[in-house]
């Protein structure tokens, strides 16, 4: 059976198909637990992402959904003040990939950090390969004068030897994590 | 039966169909008399799968599946039987050829691509008129002498698993010593090498036994009913000492936490026993699957891990590890593998080109310990003393 607000949710977002059966299947706890999510109004896409996270969690660490969806640091991101329903919602979901790959959120966090040095420090963009499947980097750069070419000749210089691209390099490679 | 303390018959067929024209093979006759009073055997005039999809009523597909592990067909084969390993686009490719006896696999892998493959066609399949896959073997070989065809037989069937009952290795390791441009590579997650161990005057090095091997709980957790790791290189040892040269494939290499510590465990287990100048070739692969498999292994195995790991759907529809991670694993067992002796065929199974250069450093070239593997001519394999082409 369906709570009241779950069921309001279902009705008035014409749930159906795979995700309505798999609400339906949830126990009374497992309701209650969502319908803290409910309250943002997520899309019926989002709430199965959501969903699908979650369940994958708890399948994996052998603990309840509802522990997962009760997990302290979810519910401080539905209690956070001062930031609205759709960055909540976001907020939400990057903690769930984070716990559900967290290798993953490892390698892609230091890359960007490695970017984010580049950036700062030669003026750079390093574009990484798409889904990080490949060892090449791209690197766009545009130039209004001969000059502004030669100082970034200069600035790629300073960055093929920068440590970072180095590193890059190396976490696509497999050399280092 | 038993089997140096394994009851094969815990992944016998409970029942054997065997179509009409099939009766007198003498793999049918072979396979209808060791399975008398174990296995209900019916005839079957009838085509088709009698599990298929489109005959087997409402049950789903894992249903089904499961069914199937338990039924064996006897069946002749049509069409062509020798191919090429179909790879996967944009590959580096081993150059396998392969040809399948049967299909299926009474074994109980999480992660077997079969439950996608042929979930349409569950049922476990032995084909009865395997002369005529020699026929074609020899004919093709001997149109192209200069060629060497390396031949599996284990892309949807375990080499050595029905081989107490159907005693096909009896047929080809002898055949394939005789051809002098074929190289027979029997995979397997059984330790059943009986009748290999009676052909070791006959083997003539044309034979290589290989088996897919991995992490030790992987091995526990996830690959029902076959041969534990540690019965998997007693086998390869008894081989060894046969004068068969062997093979192992780490695949699929699965991430979960301590998986280094794990397979080192794995490399150091095989290589304290078995010489590694005996090893004709090893490959390194990570887990990756079609995007299908992942509700197949959620249906069958709830309890598995594996379909929670840290795998992604890529854009070509295959599930598998962001290659950062992938890449790492590769390297650690790679690296492992080169520090038992640095010579030792170490290839890559479905692996991109910048895999290659990442990993060993550019693409395998000719006159390396991979020639063997990868080379369309290939080198003729090491010959036992004694022994000659």
């Amino acid at each position: 059976m369906m709570l009241g607000s779950l069921k309001q949710y279902v009705e008035e977002k014409h749930v159906g198909g795979s995700l309505r059966e798999r609400l339906e299947a949830l126990g009374v706890d497992e309701q209650e637990a969502l319908c803290a999510i409910l309250a943002l109004s997520p899309s019926a896409n989002t709430l199965q992402e959501l969903l699908r996270l979650s369940v994958e969690i708890a399948a994996r660490d052998g603990v309840s959904l509802h522990s997962v969806l009760s997990s302290e640091e979810l519910l401080a991101i539905l209690e956070r003040e001062g930031v609205n329903r759709k960055e909540k919602q976001k907020l939400l979901r990057a903690l769930l990939e984070e716990t559900r790959f967290p290798e993953m959120k490892k390698i892609r966090d230091s890359l960007s950090a490695h970017q984010a040095q580049l950036r700062k420090e030669c003026g750079l963009r390093l574009s990484l390969p798409e889904d990080l499947e490949g060892d090449s980097v791209s690197l766009e750069i545009s130039a209004r004068s001969p000059k502004d070419l030669e100082q970034l000749a200069a600035r790629i210089k300073q960055l093929a030897k920068h440590p970072s691209t180095k590193a890059v390099f190396d976490i696509l490679g497999g050399h280092s994590s | 039966m038993t089997y140096d303390g394994r009851d094969r018959s815990a992944f016998w067929p409970e029942k054997l169909l065997v179509r009409e024209e099939s009766l007198a093979d003498p793999l049918a006759k072979r396979l209808m008399s060791k399975l008398e009073g174990h296995a209900e055997i019916s005839i079957l005039s009838e085509k088709g799968d009698p599990l298929a999809a489109d005959t087997a009523g409402d049950s789903s597909d894992a249903e089904r599946f499961t069914k199937g592990k338990r039924t064996l067909l006897l069946q002749r084969h049509s069409g062509s039987w020798l191919k090429a390993c179909p790879g996967t686009s944009g590959h580096v490719c081993c150059n396998l050829w392969i040809v399948n006896p049967g299909e299926g696999c009474p074994f109980d892998c999480t992660y077997c691509y079969l439950q996608s493959y042929l979930k349409r066609n569950p049922t476990l399949k032995l084909y009865t008129n395997i002369q005529e896959m020699l026929s074609e073997i020899e004919t093709r070989a001997s149109a192209e002498p200069n060629r060497m065809f390396r031949v599996g037989t284990g892309e949807l069937i375990d080499s050595l698993v029905w081989d107490d009952l159907s005693e096909q290795t009896l047929e080809l390791v002898p055949f394939f010593a005789r051809i002098p441009n074929v190289l027979l590579e029997l995979k397997s997650k059984d330790d059943y090498v009986e009748n290999l161990l009676t052909l070791r005057n006959e083997h003539l090095g044309k034979t290589v036994v290989s088996w897919s091997v991995n992490a030790k709980s992987v091995t526990e957790k996830d690959e029902r009913s076959t041969a534990s790791l540690e019965q998997r290189i007693a086998a390869a040892e008894k081989v060894v000492e046969a004068g068969y040269r062997v093979g192992f494939h780490f695949d699929p290499l699965v991430h979960f936490e301590g998986w280094e510590d794990e397979y080192r465990d794995t490399v150091q287990s095989i290589f304290s026993r078995i010489p590694a100048e005996r090893v004709a070739w090893v490959s390194i692969s990570t887990l990756r699957y079609r995007s299908d498999l992942q509700d197949m292994m959620l249906a069958r195995f709830p309890e598995s891990k594996i379909p929670f790991g840290e795998q992604f759907l890529a854009k070509d529809r295959k599930i598998r590890y962001v290659q950062p991670l992938r890449f790492r694993m590769l390297h650690f067992v790679r690296d492992e593998l080169m520090a038992i002796r640095k010579e030792l065929p170490v290839y890559m199974c479905m692996e991109s080109s910048s895999a290659w250069r990442q990993i060993t450093g550019g693409a395998p070239v000719a006159g390396s310990e991979l020639s063997e593997v990868f080379s369309r001519k290939g080198k003729l394999p090491i010959i036992e003393e004694g022994h000659h082409l």
